[in-house]
């Protein structure tokens, strides 16, 4: 491994602790849902995107056609639509760093990637990508073989990504774009539209002129 | 489920792909600093967004 790579891969330590019991959690959501433990894994492996995962398995549980939760999953997920142009001053977006752009990678890649010379940036971000790729699935392995005894851990790091965002929020809490978009997300949220919310959020941004 | 989860996981990827590899017009002025600021107060205020 790459030395830039291996950096970013350490990096993803935060995103390990916060993916881990929470793709836990999933595995064991798909069970529930009478998955076989190859389906779950599949869904982790392919889609790598926690709500809209989370979306689909739970809405077929349900009943609802399989087709039409999967639709409702790619609503979740809209808001990936505004990270890959804002990661793009720093880092030119490939098949590889856009498969690996979540929500928590995108707001630690955005925070590290500025500070880093430019031949290291991809290699920092595919880094920081596999780290959560490999715990997202990792979890979701032991989730779906049934390690019911794993599934406190979300209770117990449920702290690390609201720690996470926040260290990575901190040096933009004065900005006041910023912060009306994400009032505007907080409140869509406590109405249950997380989702809208953030799209929402970064349509808002747009507004804002880059300082 | 096999066609659902091939569907998601396509459209997922076009998604977080295409707006990142054609540079447009568009300026994205404080797109970044505000997400991340969303992200922040919804995962302090309910689950993260990976499960919400």
């Amino acid at each position: 491994m790459e030395v830039p790579m291996k950096a970013g891969f350490l990096a993803a330590w935060p995103l390990v602790l916060g993916y881990f019991p929470v793709a836990v959690a999933f595995g064991l959501l798909g069970r529930e849902a009478d998955l076989s433990p190859l389906e779950i894994q599949m869904v982790s492996l392919l889609v790598f995107a926690g709500a809209s995962q989370f979306a689909l398995v739970g809405l077929v549980a349900q009943g609802t056609p399989p087709l039409l939760a999967a639709g409702l999953g790619l609503l979740l997920n809209l808001r990936h639509a505004f990270y890959g142009p804002a990661l793009r001053p720093y880092l030119r977006g490939g098949p590889l760093e856009a498969f690996l752009l979540t929500d928590e990678v995108f707001a630690l890649a955005l925070k590290t990637l500025p500070h880093l010379p430019e031949e290291e940036r991809r290699a920092h971000f595919l880094g920081l990508g596999l780290g959560a790729y490999l715990s997202w699935n990792l979890g979701t392995l032991l989730g779906s073989l049934g390690a019911e005894g794993l599934k406190g851990l979300s209770q117990a790091f449920g702290f690390a990504l609201p720690a996470l965002f926040f260290l990575l929020a901190l040096p933009h809490l004065r900005n006041r774009v910023a912060l009306l978009a994400g009032g505007v997300a907080l409140v869509l949220h406590l109405l249950g539209q997380t989702a809208l919310g953030l799209v929402l959020a970064g349509a808002l941004g747009l507004l804002g002129r880059r300082p | 489920m096999t066609l659902a989860v091939l569907f998601l996981a396509l459209g997922t990827f076009l998604i977080r792909f295409l707006p990142w590899r054609k540079p447009g017009r568009l300026h994205l002025g404080q797109a970044g600093p505000a997400l991340v600021v969303a992200l922040f107060l919804v995962s302090a205020f309910g689950p993260p967004p990976s499960w919400a």
